[in-house]
C-alpha cells in the first residue's frame, strides 16, 4: 500500500511536474508567471422547505492558451451539490459532494484528456450584519480524491481546509435588496493536507473583488477579478499565480408550495 | 257504584236474586237524593295578604263550596312574634249557606316584640307593641244588624295606650239607625239617623280641647239645610239646601255629596268658600275603616259591608238634549284648552315682547280663557264629579257667567299702550236646537273656540314664519362655519400633501367658496333653507373628500406594504422585500390615482363629491382585497391598460359617477 501510494505520488509529480522546476530545490521561493483564467460560475440555492436548501453549482473554468488569454481552453467543469440546513438567519451548514472534471491544460502528452475528481465537502457559513454591510465567514472542508491523466494514474487523497471572509457592501441602496448594486471583496485561504502534501500546505490564497447586481431576491449577477497565489503540490518552493476573470450567476428559486410561503414566514424574525 | 250495580242486575242470574237486588236499589233512593254532605276543614288558608290557619264547615252544592257553620281564621303564629314584626288577622263568625250571620269578630293589626319578657305561672310572656283594629257586631243575612263597634288602638307593652278611633253605629238590615258616635284622638262626632237611614236633626262635632261643638250639620229628613262652623273667632253659617226642593233623591254621603255641598255653598256665598269640613273628615275616616272590614269580608264571602249613610238632595233630571249639548260644550272646551296651551310656547312668549300684534292676540286668548274657558272647565269638572243632576243648571250657568249669550260674535277689548284694541271673533250662525239649560253655555263654548281657533291659526303662522327665519339664520351660520372649517382644513392638509394631492385638496376649498358666493348672490325667492341645507351637506362631503385625499399617501404606504413580500435570499443571508403584483400596483399608482386627482381638480361639483369619496374608498378596499386574490389573469390584462375606466371595470369597481 505504501509502495503504491509512493508510486502514485511520484507519477503525479512526474505528470504535473513543470519541467522548469524539476530541478534541484531552490534556496528561495519562486514565483511562477501568472496564468490567466476565466470562470463562469452558476450558484443555485434552491429552497426545498422552510429550512432545507439544495445547493447546485456548476462552474466552467477556462484557462489561457498561448494565443488566447483567459478563455483559451477548458480547464475544469465543476459540479457541486449539497443539502443546506438553515439553522438561523446567521448560520447555515451544508453537506454534499463534488464531481469535477479536470481537463489537461499542460502541453505534455497524456493518456487521457479529462479525468474526474471526487470530493465530499461540508461547509459552515456565518453571516454578520454590521450596519448596512454584510460580512460572511465561510469554513469549507473538502475531502478530495484526484488523479492524473495517465492510465496508470491512481487517486490520491487530500483534505482541503478553506476559510473565506467575504464582505458585501450595497452601493446604491441602504441595504441589500432588489435592484441593489454591491461590491463584494473577499479573501480565501485554502490549506491542504494529506500524504501527498509534503511541503505545500498552502494550496491557494484567493483575493477577489466582484461587483454584483441583485435583480430580485431570486437572481443576482456578479463579476470580478481574482488574484490567487499558492504552492505547487510537488514542490512547495514554487508559487503559482493566477489572475481570474469571474462571472457569476446566483439563483435561488423557491420550490415550496404557495400555501407554505404565505404569509411570509422566515427564520427567527 | 250505581253503574256497577245496574250492570250486575242485567247480567244473567237466578230470577229470585234479581228481584232482591231491585229491592235494594229502591231502598237506596233516599240516600242518593241527599247529596249535601257537610265537610269540616282545618288547615292553611290565605285571606288577602294574610296567611294563616282556618277552621270552618262547608258543603258542596253543584260546583260551589258553600260555607256553613262556624268560621275561624288566625294568621299569626305566636312564635314569629318572638323575633320580628308581624301582621295579625283574626276572624271568627258564622255562615249560613255562604251568607255571614250572627256575631262576628274581626281583629287585625301589626305587632312587634318590645319591652320586657317575663315568666308568669310557668308561662313565658313577651310584651308586644303596635296597633290593632277590631270590629265586632252582628250580621243578619250578610248585612250589619245591631250595634257595630269599630276600634283602632295603639298597644304599648301589651296594654292599650291610646284609642285612635272608635265608631259605634246601630244598624237594622244594613241601614244605620238611631244615634251614632264616631271618635278619634282629637274629636267626637255624634248624630242620628231616621229609620230609613237618612241623616236627621243635628250632627255635632266636639273637640277635646274646646267646650261646645266646633261644627254642626243641620239635617231635616236627610236634607242638609245648613252647615255651621264655629271657630273661636266667629261662627260661619253656610246654607246648603235651605228650601225643600220640588224633586229630590237619596244619595250616599260620600265625596260626590261633599262636592255638591261645596258647590251649593259657593253659589250661596261666593265670597266665603268652604274649604274643609271636619265632620266630613270624620265620616270619611269611618268609611275608610268600614272599607277595610269590607275588604276582609269580600275575601271570604260576597257580602257588602258598609256604613251606608244617606242624605236627600235636590234632583234635576238631565234630558237627552241637555246631555248632548253639555257633552258638546265639554268637547269644545277641551279643544279650546288645547289652543290656549300654545300660550306656554316659549317662542311665542318671546315673540310677544317683540311683536305688538302677537302681544294683542295672546292677550285676547288669555282674556277668553279667563272669561269663558275657565268657567266652562268648571262645568266640565262638575259633570265629571256627577253632581250636575243635583244642581239647578240655569242657576249654575248664571253663577259661572255662562248663561248670557248675546248672540253676536265674541268681542274682547284689550288696552295696550294707552290705546284700546278690540278683537271681534268670527261670526257664527250656530244655533243649537232645542234650547235647553245648556244652550247658552254651548254657544259660548262654540264662539270661544271659534275665536281661539282663529287666533291660534294666526299665531301658529307667525310662529312658523319666525321658526323658519330662525332656522335659516342658524343654517346660514352653520354654512359659513362649515366653509371656514373646510378652508382651514384644506390649507393645513394641502401644505403637507404631495403636489397632485394638494391641488385636489385646494380645489375642494375653491369650489366651496364659489358655491357660497353663488348662494349669497343668488335669487332669494327660492327655497333658501333647502339650498343652505344642501350646501352644508355638500361642504361636509367636500371636507370628507379633502380628508380622504390627504390620507392618500398613508394609504399608498399601506397598500405598498401589503403588496410587499418578504423573501429570504440565501446568498446574502438577508430578508429582502419584494413588490408583488406589480401591474396592479402600477395601474393604481400610474393610472387610477392620477385620473381621480385630475378629475377632482378639473370637475368637482356638489353633485359628484360624494361619488369621488365613494370611489376612493372602494378603490382602497379593492386594493386591499386583491393582495390575497388570485390575480394572474387580471395582471395580464392590466399590463398595458391605460384607460382608467377600463382599469376600474377590470378590478371590479362600478364607477357610480357614470
Amino acid at each position: 500500500m505504501k509502495y503504491t501510494l509512493f508510486v502514485s505520488v511520484f507519477l503525479l509529480m512526474t505528470c504535473l511536474h513543470n519541467p522548469a522546476h524539476a530541478q534541484e530545490r531552490p534556496e528561495e521561493s519562486q514565483l511562477e508567471d501568472p496564468v490567466s483564467l476565466l470562470w463562469i460560475n452558476t450558484y443555485g440555492n434552491i429552497r426545498l422547505s422552510n429550512r432545507l436548501f439544495w445547493i447546485a453549482q456548476t462552474h466552467f473554468r477556462f484557462q489561457e492558451t498561448e494565443t488566447t488569454p483567459f478563455a483559451g481552453q477548458i480547464a475544469q467543469i465543476y459540479n457541486r451539490h449539497a443539502i443546506s440546513y438553515l439553522f438561523s438567519k446567521s448560520f447555515v451548514a451544508s453537506f454534499g459532494g463534488v464531481l469535477r472534471v479536470n481537463f489537461n491544460t499542460s502541453t505534455a502528452e497524456t493518456d487521457k484528456n479529462a479525468v474526474p475528481e471526487w470530493r465530499i465537502w461540508h461547509q459552515y457559513k456565518f453571516a454578520m450584519p454590521v450596519s448596512r454591510v454584510m460580512i460572511y465567514h465561510r469554513i469549507r472542508i473538502e475531502h478530495r480524491w484526484s488523479k492524473g491523466f495517465d492510465d496508470d494514474s491512481e487517486y490520491i487523497f487530500r483534505n482541503r481546509w478553506r476559510y473565506m471572509v467575504r464582505v458585501r457592501v450595497p452601493l446604491n441602496k441602504p441595504k441589500l435588496g432588489p435592484q441593489t448594486l454591491y461590491v463584494g471583496p473577499e479573501a480565501e485561504l485554502i490549506m491542504q493536507s494529506g500524504k501527498a502534501v509534503v511541503d505545500s500546505p498552502m494550496e491557494d490564497l484567493r483575493l477577489h473583488t466582484s461587483f454584483g447586481y441583485i435583480l430580485n431576491p431570486r437572481l443576482t449577477l456578479a463579476s470580478g477579478v481574482m488574484y490567487s497565489i499558492g504552492q505547487e503540490l510537488e514542490d512547495g518552493a514554487y508559487y503559482k499565480q493566477k489572475w481570474t476573470l469571474r462571472f457569476h450567476v446566483y439563483f435561488s428559486p423557491d420550490l415550496r408550495q404557495v400555501k407554505y410561503k404565505l404569509p411570509a414566514i422566515h427564520m427567527n424574525e | 257504584m250505581i253503574i256497577l250495580f245496574l250492570c250486575a242486575m242485567f247480567m244473567p242470574m237466578p230470577r229470585l236474586l234479581r228481584w232482591n237486588m231491585w229491592l235494594v236499589l229502591v231502598f237506596m233512593i233516599p240516600y242518593l237524593a241527599v247529596a249535601q254532605e257537610e265537610y269540616h276543614y282545618t288547615g292553611p288558608l290565605t285571606i288577602g295578604t294574610y296567611q294563616g290557619t282556618a277552621d270552618f264547615y262547608y258543603f258542596q252544592s253543584a260546583q260551589d263550596s258553600l260555607l256553613d257553620g262556624s268560621f275561624r281564621f288566625k294568621s299569626l303564629d305566636a312564635a314569629d312574634l318572638l323575633t320580628e314584626k308581624s301582621d295579625l288577622l283574626s276572624v271568627s263568625g258564622q255562615f249560613s249557606e255562604d251568607v255571614p250571620v250572627g256575631l262576628w269578630k274581626i281583629q287585625f293589626g301589626n305587632f312587634e316584640p318590645g319591652g320586657e319578657t317575663s315568666i308568669v305561672n310557668n308561662h313565658y310572656q313577651i310584651d308586644l307593641t303596635g296597633t290593632q283594629s277590631f270590629a265586632e257586631g252582628r250580621l243578619s243575612n250578610g248585612k250589619p244588624d245591631g250595634q257595630w263597634i269599630l276600634k283602632k288602638e295603639r298597644i304599648e307593652s301589651s296594654s292599650v295606650a291610646e284609642v285612635l278611633f272608635n265608631s259605634s253605629i246601630y244598624f237594622q238590615g244594613g241601614i244605620p239607625q238611631q244615634n251614632f258616635r264616631i271618635e278619634n284622638e282629637q274629636m267626637t262626632l255624634v248624630g242620628r239617623f231616621l229609620r230609613d237611614g237618612l241623616a236627621h236633626d243635628q250632627w255635632e262635632l266636639y273637640g277635646i280641647e274646646r267646650a261646645g261643638p266646633i261644627e254642626r250639620w243641620q239635617f231635616e229628613e236627610g236634607r242638609l239645610k245648613q252647615l255651621i262652623i264655629m271657630n273661636p273667632e266667629r261662627v260661619s253659617v253656610y246654607p246648603i239646601f235651605p228650601q225643600k226642593p220640588e224633586q229630590s233623591t237619596i244619595i250616599r254621603m260620600d265625596e260626590r255629596f261633599m262636592e255638591l255641598v261645596r258647590l251649593n255653598q259657593m253659589m250661596a256665598r261666593p265670597a266665603d268658600s268652604l274649604q274643609t269640613s271636619e265632620v266630613y273628615t270624620m265620616l270619611r275616616e269611618n268609611a275608610d275603616y268600614y272599607r277595610e272590614m269590607e275588604l276582609i269580608f269580600s275575601e271570604i264571602s260576597s257580602t257588602a259591608f258598609a256604613a251606608d249613610f244617606r242624605v236627600q238632595v235636590p234632583y234635576f233630571a238631565i234630558n237627552n238634549d241637555e246631555q248632548l249639548q253639555l257633552d258638546s260644550a265639554i268637547a269644545l272646551t277641551e279643544k279650546s284648552l288645547q289652543r290656549i296651551r300654545m300660550l306656554e310656547n316659549s317662542q311665542l312668549q318671546l315673540m310677544k315682547l317683540a311683536n305688538k300684534d302677537v302681544m294683542f292676540l295672546a292677550s285676547v286668548m288669555d282674556s277668553i280663557n279667563h272669561k269663558y274657558i275657565v268657567p266652562l272647565n268648571k262645568l266640565t269638572d262638575y259633570e265629571q264629579a256627577n253632581i250636575l243632576e243635583f244642581t239647578d243648571r240655569r242657576e249654575l250657568t248664571e253663577f259661572l257667567g255662562l248663561a248670557a249669550d248675546s248672540g253676536k260674535p265674541l268681542t274682547i277689548s284689550i288696552a295696550m299702550d294707552n290705546e284700546v284694541q278690540t278683537f271681534t271673533g268670527p261670526t257664527s250662525t250656530y244655533q243649537p236646537e232645542p234650547v235647553t239649560s245648556m244652550t247658552p253655555a254651548l254657544k259660548i263654548a262654540h264662539n270661544s273656540f271659534l275665536s281661539l281657533d282663529s287666533i291660534g291659526k294666526i299665531l301658529e303662522q307667525k310662529l312658523t314664519q319666525r321658526q323658519r327665519e330662525q332656522k335659516l339664520a342658524i343654517l346660514e351660520e352653520q354654512l359659513v362655519v362649515t366653509v371656514n372649517e373646510l378652508s382651514i382644513q384644506a390649507d393645513s392638509l394641502s401644505a403637507e400633501a404631495p403636489n397632485d394631492i394638494a391641488r385636489a385638496i385646494r380645489e375642494t376649498e375653491a369650489r366651496a367658496q364659489q358655491y357660497l358666493r353663488e348662494y349669497s348672490n343668488g335669487d332669494n325667492s327660492g327655497n333658501k333653507t333647502r339650498q343652505a341645507q344642501a350646501l352644508i351637506t355638500c361642504f361636509e362631503q367636500m371636507s370628507e373628500l379633502s380628508l380622504l385625499l390627504s390620507g392618500q399617501p398613508a394609504q399608498w404606504a399601506e397598500i405598498q406594504e401589503a403588496y410587499t413580500d418578504q423573501v429570504w435570499n440565501p446568498f446574502t443571508a438577508t430578508v429582502m422585500e419584494e413588490e408583488i403584483k406589480k401591474h396592479i400596483l402600477t395601474a393604481y399608482r400610474s393610472v387610477l390615482m392620477p385620473y381621480i386627482l385630475q378629475s377632482i381638480e378639473s370637475g368637482l361639483t356638489c353633485d359628484n363629491t360624494q361619488q369621488w369619496v365613494i370611489l376612493l374608498e372602494k378603490v382602497h378596499l379593492r386594493m386591499n382585497e386583491m393582495v390575497t386574490e388570485d390575480t394572474k389573469r387580471l395582471e395580464r390584462k392590466l399590463k398595458r391598460e391605460r384607460d382608467p375606466e377600463v382599469v376600474l371595470e377590470l378590478i371590479g369597481i362600478q364607477n357610480s359617477r357614470q
